[in-house]
């Protein structure tokens, strides 16, 4: 089988938007009110008895023009023999690949059944780009729903490692869950997760001597008592650590006469050094554990056939130990990201206009009082988007 | 259209900071959040004790430093220059070790080059925890423009770019001077008695500017001969008779599609002859050897 699916993002507004490059250095561009092809999604699945595969190319213009892999996966199943019309409620199902990361409910949901524009902060830090390569079996049994899988721990969107795997360890993750109906086309899905894995602190190349000017007098010239010597150093190893969270998520699904579809969707994590595409946790560098906490809150209705409307709220907690120099005292203080997002959309057959308007908070900011502050980021993005 | 996005901001906005970089305001800090608008007013904060720096620095780099001592409850400070728009807010440090319970302010700072040379006073208030700003204390720098480097005969390459140029610069005895062989005169051979003092009458290289695209502010390079102190006493600077020969060499672009640059010689003081070009990807080499690069102008000395 083959399908397809083209995602068209268009910024008109980004406060966060500068005609600028970055002053890391980069050479990125930081402007975003552009347009540009978030997906171009090419799909192929086949299947021979219990056994399938799939791949699907993805390309885009996020960064420039580029092609890529999204997820290559094969694998076996075992339908419920009284219920072989539903492939997705197979008793097993054990595949290896390149796949979305059974983790939580919104993480292994593919981008073309996704109204929001982007996931909640929290997700995007634990689980950056939502695909990792695995193996996993999952399943469903009457009420119940189970995963487990071994992943390497290197999603594709890490910060630091983008998608290589930097340790030999696996991460362990299982979901454990249950579907039940309820009256009127009513349904609630809920479930917790579980992952455990190891991170990995870069070591550094041994250094040879060097010397350091340091311009004790200001003045630019170089004078002997303002050299230092730099001793070089033996290289220092890499060191491992250990990260893991627990997710909650419970979603209601209802059918309103007249309206439609329509769901509330709860789900949250705490974790330990698992950020790793927000603010990047190393406990290492740190010299303590990073503690995160996030949660997201959504509300979708259909709005008869041809539109449909939501609100989301979520909010993370990147350091729940951050501590901050407050003029003489030091201070705990919070690196809180959240989000309002407002979202409306029209749709016809597999076509979709999406238009959401997302209300950021951040703590990169600093008011008059050297505190942290919001740094703007509000964005109305528009998008359009086709299935074939 | 931008003004009716502001309007629906304004509904749901909430007193943002600004995510300006503060480019090209006159005084720069570094780790610093810009904040656009004239120095504020004090609103009864807290004082600042002491504030101390270097007297003067040059325009166009980035490497003063002022520290300042602040009352016991303040929390930030907002420094800026006196007369020009846009100030930075950096958060209050620990105390110093003599002047404890008095948080601390430290900085890095750079003038833009478009700031005038002469005195500048830059301005500092301390903030409270609710934002109150106090009376600002004052630093008198005097800001210098980089001085054209002296000597009888200058030959300076500049550029505005992150890329890693060469200046090659070759005298008429064929004597050249780049940054892998910084100096016109030749090197002793084995065996041959030499002057030990000789080399320093040649045309040397000042520094490799932007080397392995290190970004240095402004980029620039210079081959110089002058007077220098050698271990018997000055020697004059040799300066051949005939045709000179200068060179402009791509190492790397670094992060730049292309690099515009600047060759200018000056005979103590006196501009004898310029030119402009622009390096691009078809420039760079990574053979880079004497001779190498693309003639920028040729002229003679008596």
């Amino acid at each position: 089988m083959l399908d397809a699916f083209v995602q068209i993002d268009a910024v008109p507004y980004s406060q966060h938007s500068l005609d600028e490059v970055d002053p890391a250095g980069t050479g990125m561009p930081l402007n975003e009110e552009s347009v540009a092809v978030r997906h171009g999604l090419v799909r192929l699945e086949a299947k021979r008895e219990n056994y399938f595969a799939e791949l699907e190319l993805d390309g885009n213009t996020v960064k420039g023009p580029s092609a890529r892999i999204l997820t290559s996966q094969v694998g076996w199943r075992y339908l419920d023999p009284d219920d072989t019309d539903h492939d997705d409620n197979a008793l097993v199902r054990a595949r290896a690949g390149l796949m979305l990361i059974p983790f939580g409910a919104l993480v292994p949901n593919n981008a073309r059944d996704r109204y929001f524009m982007e996931q909640p902060t929290f997700l995007r830090a634990l689980f950056p780009g939502d695909i990792d390569a695995g193996a996993n079996v999952d399943g469903a049994y009457g009420l119940v729903r189970y995963s487990v899988a071994a992943m390497n721990g290197a999603p594709v969107g890490d910060a630091q490692w983008a998608g290589r795997d930097p340790s030999s360890s696996y991460d362990l993750m299982g979901r454990f869950g249950t579907d039940i109906p309820l009256p009127h086309h009513g349904r609630f899905v809920a479930g917790i997760s579980v992952v455990i894995g190891r991170g990995l602190h870069p070591g550094t190349p041994p250094t040879k001597d060097s010397l350091q000017w340091v311009d004790e007098n200001q003045d630019g010239i170089v004078q002997v008592t303002e050299l230092v010597d730099v001793p070089g150093s033996p290289a220092i190893p890499s060191q491992s650590f250990s990260h893991d969270a627990i997710d909650l998520d419970a979603t209601v699904h209802w059918c309103v006469k007249g309206l439609g579809h329509g769901q509330l969707q709860l789900e949250g994590a705490i974790a330990k050094n698992l950020d790793r595409g927000v603010v990047y946790a190393d406990p290492v560098t740190r010299s303590r554990d990073v503690r995160e906490l996030g949660f997201s809150l959504a509300l979708e209705q259909d709005l008869g056939a041809f539109a449909l409307a939501g609100l989301r709220y979520d909010r993370y907690d990147a350091d729940r130990d951050a501590i901050e120099q407050a003029g003489v005292a030091t201070v705990y203080t919070h690196e809180v990201f959240s989000t309002l997002s407002v979202m409306a959309s029209a749709r016809f057959h597999t076509a979709r206009l999406i238009g959401q308007y997302d209300h950021a908070t951040n703590p990169f900011g600093r008011a008059d009082n050297g505190e942290p502050i919001t740094l703007r980021a509000d964005k109305l993005i528009f998008r359009a988007q086709v299935e074939f | 259209m931008r003004a009716r996005w502001l309007a629906l901001v304004a509904v749901v906005g909430c007193d943002p900071a600004t995510n300006e970089l503060g480019y090209g305001a006159a005084l720069v800090i570094a780790n610093a959040q810009f904040r656009p608008g004239g120095f504020p007013a004090a609103t009864g904060g807290p004082d600042t004790v002491q504030v101390e720096g270097a007297a003067s620095t040059t325009i166009g780099t980035f490497r003063a430093r002022l520290h300042a001592v602040l009352a016991p409850d303040a929390e930030g400070a907002i420094i800026g220059l006196q007369g020009a728009d846009g100030a930075w807010i950096i958060a209050a440090g620990q105390p110093d070790f003599d002047t404890p319970g008095q948080p601390s302010a430290t900085a890095t700072y750079g003038f833009d080059p478009s700031v005038a040379p002469g005195p500048q006073t830059i301005l500092l208030a301390a903030t409270d925890a609710a934002g109150r700003i106090g009376v600002p204390s004052t630093l008198e720098v005097v800001a210098g423009a980089a001085p054209v480097p002296e000597g009888d005969l200058v030959v300076g390459l500049a550029w505005e770019s992150t890329a890693d140029l060469d200046l090659h610069v070759i005298d008429p005895l064929g004597g050249e001077a780049w940054s892998d062989q910084p100096n016109t005169s030749p090197p002793a051979q084995p065996g041959v008695p030499a002057d030990p003092s000789a080399y320093l009458g040649g045309g040397i290289l000042d520094h490799d500017g932007n080397a392995n695209c290190h970004l240095d502010n402004p980029a620039n390079e210079h081959v110089i001969w002058r007077p220098r102190a050698g271990p018997n006493g000055d020697v004059a600077p040799v300066i051949p008779s005939g045709t000179y020969t200068v060179r402009v060499a791509a190492r790397s672009l670094c992060r730049d599609a292309a690099a515009a640059w600047y060759v200018e010689v000056y005979a103590r003081g006196v501009l004898l002859a310029a030119a402009r070009g622009e390096a691009v990807p078809d420039d760079v080499s990574a053979d880079q050897r004497a001779g190498a690069g693309v003639t920028a102008l040729t002229f003679k000395r008596p």
